[in-house]
């Protein structure tokens, strides 16, 4: 039996190529409006998955304004001619649905999950949305609250207020530096009118993407959407491009950040190219799975298997437009571990721009993107969401297919350029968590009287 | 299993739920199998599980049955750890695992290529994991952080006071699922083999695989790799002690001065899986508290009120019984806690409306299906199913239970399970008791 293992591992060749495209499963058209409409058919669940997605999110607020993405999304659900006051959810619920949003720093994004039997009701909502929100004080005030409740929730989780800090010290003039959720002194200040203001100037066909992933016929679908969306009218919308705005790097950056934990965490943030860089971007994806993916990643021998110095690491690439961070998150043994494990992972750093990965590692790294991608099909609601967000930060989804052709091709000699020029400690952002000293009280926040105004 | 088509008419929507190609077949030696055929994609998932959890951990060795389950791959009698991390991962394989309070599993998701090999080494584990010492150390050292960073989240203080308090220091569920940070540190792999060999046997397991597979073709397959598992019987529940809850309101405040909102938990004992009002308590709480937007603690709590971001109020659904909570985290508690109790009392007097019944029922019965669409909600729904003993059948059965339930079995469930004014309410945050507005409380010394 085991020799029979033996010979498999050694023969295994993967020839999924364009077995993996999603494509062949694929309608897609504009509107005149200028709204991208994609249908994925997919008929082994009688269930339809509609994502409605707009190229608004953290990297296009201004200073002052963080956050209003976010808002704008808590707010698009309250009022439109399409359901009552607040009744969004219930609406959706009691046709039996699944529905949210979410706000990133590239996107904002809705979806409702229904029966293939009533998802037209979606389609409505949607729309509805797109461009017949209604925003009142009554509903904006009580509202404001919500969301600085959700910033205390983050607030008070240790390892968010680690990120959130690790990223206004990696990134200088990038808005990724940004929370999504915003500063907290930018939100006790947002207005109505404001966020009125911005969802009139990024809601709207031209700067979305509409995607039906299910069980459904294109030529049913055609009709269904044009009915629904063609009378809505499309405006150009404000350019954001900020992929070089970024100065560079010159030396190491630390953060730290005390808070009550008995755990501590450390993460290391180099720079990596965006999209615009395609080889280096798409070798940063091999490097990281190189060292960090993985029982049979580089740094999960060293850290947790031979030194015991960590407990758990992983490792991938942080640019899903801009140039942005690869990220090795670790939990060390202990606090007295973290310099030791600095040193390891500069070392193994060191060692990718050094010696040419082994064939037999970029071999598994490449079964692994194929597989995950055979498993990424599984759920017709995660196709849609894939081709949304592919969309919204890269203009074509067809990038989800060649993104994994093209990181499927890097071959040694481009992973330790990448590494040579990118893995550099002068690029490096360092982030640690570690017990606070003190516990002391918050600082007074302003009453809600001072905030309303 | 027949084809049939179950046609549901809930107050004039018409729910369709087709037959499903799920099968339930047994081996000799007592090892259920169930199989749904789903070929989709060229993949298969296969989940081992345990009829044995986190409530069966022995006395002071907490975290036994998920570091059995976790550490199930890792080495054999066959083949190392190594040797299996390096198949799985050369392969793409993804594997699983974990343990709840009622069963613990083990899984491995792979293209159908490889379904043989996955089996394999599944079986293999099964049968003669030989958890060694090197992989219990480093397992052990993850859970043991992972335990220690939960109580980092003020959640999981409040969780933990809460279920000390409601159940006692004895009951199972006032330990954690993954291990307690106390006992994960006394264990060693002994313990493993001793669990491993108790309860993780053809009679007390039972096998889910889910994807592009034929019925006959797997059972065939499985047959040849668990057909000789020596048979055995199936361990039994434990019994628990019941445990006393005074009547009235108690309350515990823990100061957190450094925080800036406080983190509430709030209920009493609920039902168990097993109880024949399960389903209509369900509908009744999430009528109450399903969603931090579209029920009545949210229209009350965040829309309302904006006192907070999320808001809401469940059962648990347990073999032992276990508790009804409301969870709200909030600056300004006190309102919170008397919006709560308010829409406790008022869902307790008087029921759902039947508007209020008819959305929980549609929710219930459309959205189930959505739920198993995916792979990952299929081995979910099936484990609960074969682990509670509703069988194969009972994605299908569901939508009908639950189409016949009406607005009086859920005022029902609302009279005798919710208790308005016997609760156990805990309270972490920058505060101090005379903050809470609670005047009618006895209260329980930090």
């Amino acid at each position: 039996m085991k020799r029979a293992f033996f010979l498999l591992l050694c023969s295994l060749l993967f020839a999924h190529g364009a077995s993996l495209s999603i494509e062949s499963r694929i309608t897609d058209y504009e509107l005149a409006n200028g709204l991208r409409v994609v249908i994925y058919v997919d008929s082994s669940a009688p269930v339809v998955a509609t994502h409605v997605w707009y190229r608004v999110g953290g990297y296009h607020e201004p200073i002052g304004k963080t956050g209003i993405s976010h808002m704008t999304e808590h707010m698009s659900f309250k009022q439109s001619p399409a359901w009552e006051p607040d009744d969004f959810h219930g609406l959706i619920r009691r046709h039996g649905g699944r529905s949210s949003g979410f706000t990133s720093t590239w996107y904002t994004g809705y979806f409702a999950v229904f029966a293939a039997d009533r998802w037209e009701l979606a389609l409505e909502l949607e729309a509805a949305r797109m461009h017949g929100c209604v925003f009142t004080n009554e509903d904006f005030l009580p509202e404001k609250e919500v969301v600085t409740e959700e910033w205390r929730l983050r607030d008070n989780r240790a390892t968010s207020r680690l990120w959130t800090d690790f990223d206004a010290a990696a990134f200088q003039a990038n808005p990724q530096r940004n929370p999504v959720i915003g500063w907290p002194d930018d939100i006790r200040n947002y207005t109505r009118s404001a966020v009125e203001e911005w969802y009139r100037t990024w809601y709207n066909p031209a700067n979305a993407i509409l995607v039906i992933a299910g069980d459904v016929r294109p030529d049913k679908v055609k009709p269904l959407v044009a009915r629904h969306f063609d009378r809505l009218k499309g405006r150009p919308v404000p350019v954001a491009d900020f992929y070089d705005i970024e100065p560079d790097q010159r030396g190491e950056r630390r953060v730290e950040v005390r808070m009550r934990t008995t755990a501590p965490s450390l993460l290391v943030g180099y720079r990596m190219p965006g999209r615009r860089d395609t080889t280096d971007y798409h070798a940063a994806a091999v490097a990281a799975a190189v060292l960090g993916q993985g029982r049979l990643s580089r740094l999960h021998r060293r850290l947790v298997v031979e030194t015991g110095l960590a407990t758990s690491v992983s490792s991938w690439p942080r640019a899903q437009s801009d140039p942005g961070l690869l990220v090795i998150s670790v939990t060390p043994a202990d606090a007295e571990s973290i310099p030791a494990i600095e040193q390891l992972i500069a070392d193994e750093v060191a060692r990718l721009g050094r010696e040419p990965v082994a064939e037999r590692e970029l071999e598994r790294v490449r079964n692994a993107l194929a597989a995950d991608a055979v498993f990424d099909r599984d759920d017709a609601h995660r196709v849609g969401r894939l081709i949304a967000m592919y969309w919204t930060t890269t203009g074509d989804w067809r990038e989800y297919d060649r993104e994994l052709e093209r990181t499927r091709g890097i071959g040694a000699n481009e992973v330790m350029a990448f590494a040579r020029n990118w893995l550099r400690p002068e690029f490096r952002t360092i982030g640690t968590l570690l017990p606070a000293r003190d516990l002391l009280p918050r600082t007074v926040e302003r009453s809600k009287d001072e905030t309303d105004g | 299993m027949k084809p049939l088509l179950t046609l549901l008419a809930a107050c004039g929507i018409l729910f369709a739920v087709p037959s499903l190609p799920v099968y339930r077949d047994s081996l000799e030696n007592g090892l259920v199998v169930l199989t749904y055929e789903d070929h989709s994609v060229p993949a298969v998932s296969m989940r081992l599980v345990s009829r044995s959890g986190a409530t069966l951990d022995p006395g002071g060795r907490s975290g036994t049955a998920n570091l059995t389950a976790r550490l199930l791959l890792d080495g054999t009698a066959f083949r190392s750890a190594e040797e299996i991390t390096e198949t799985i991962e050369f392969l793409g394989i993804r594997r699983n695992a974990g343990s709840g309070y009622d069963f613990s599993y083990s899984e491995l998701m792979t293209l159908s290529e490889y379904l043989d090999t996955a089996l394999t080494l599944l079986a293999e584990a099964a049968r003669s994991a030989s958890f060694p010492e090197s992989e219990f150390e480093r397992e052990r050292a993850l859970t043991l952080t992972r335990a220690r960073r939960d109580w980092d989240r003020p959640n999981t203080v409040v969780e933990a006071d809460f279920d000390r308090l409601l159940f006692g220091d004895q009951h199972p569920y006032t330990r954690d699922e993954c291990g307690d940070t106390a006992d994960l540190p006394g264990l060693t792999p002994d313990d493993v083999r001793s669990f491993h060999a108790a309860h993780w046997h053809p009679g007390n397991c039972f096998l889910i695989i889910v994807g592009a597979v034929e019925r006959e073709d797997l059972l065939g397959r499985v047959r040849s790799l668990f057909g000789d598992w020596p048979a055995s019987a199936r361990v039994e529940r434990p019994t628990v002690p019941g445990f006393d809850f005074p009547p009235g309101i108690r309350a515990r405040a823990i100061t957190r001065p450094e925080m800036s909102q406080s983190y509430v938990i709030m209920g009493h004992p609920g039902l168990s899986v097993f109880d024949t009002d399960l389903q209509a308590a369900r509908l009744m709480s999430f009528v109450l508290g399903g969603s931090a937007i579209a029920s009545r603690l949210g229209e009350s709590v965040r829309v309302e009120g904006g006192l907070a971001y999320d808001v809401r109020c469940w059962f648990d659904r347990l073999a032992l019984p276990g508790a009804f909570r409301a969870t709200v985290q909030t600056a300004d508690p006190a309102e919170a806690i008397r919006r709560i109790r308010y829409e406790i009392r008022r869902m307790h007097e008087s029921g759902p409306t039947e508007r209020e019944t008819e959305t929980a029922r549609n929710y219930f019965t459309g959205s189930f299906p959505l739920g198993y669409s995916s792979t990952s909600g299929k081995l979910r729904e099936l484990t609960f199913a074969e682990a509670y003993g509703f069988g194969p059948g009972w994605l299908e059965e569901f939508p009908r239970v639950i189409g016949e339930l009406t607005r009086e079995d859920l005022a029902a469930a609302a009279r005798t399970r919710l208790c308005p004014d016997d609760m156990l309410i805990v309270v972490v945050g920058p505060l101090t008791r005379d903050r809470l507005g609670l005047d009618d409380t006895a209260w329980l010394e930090e």
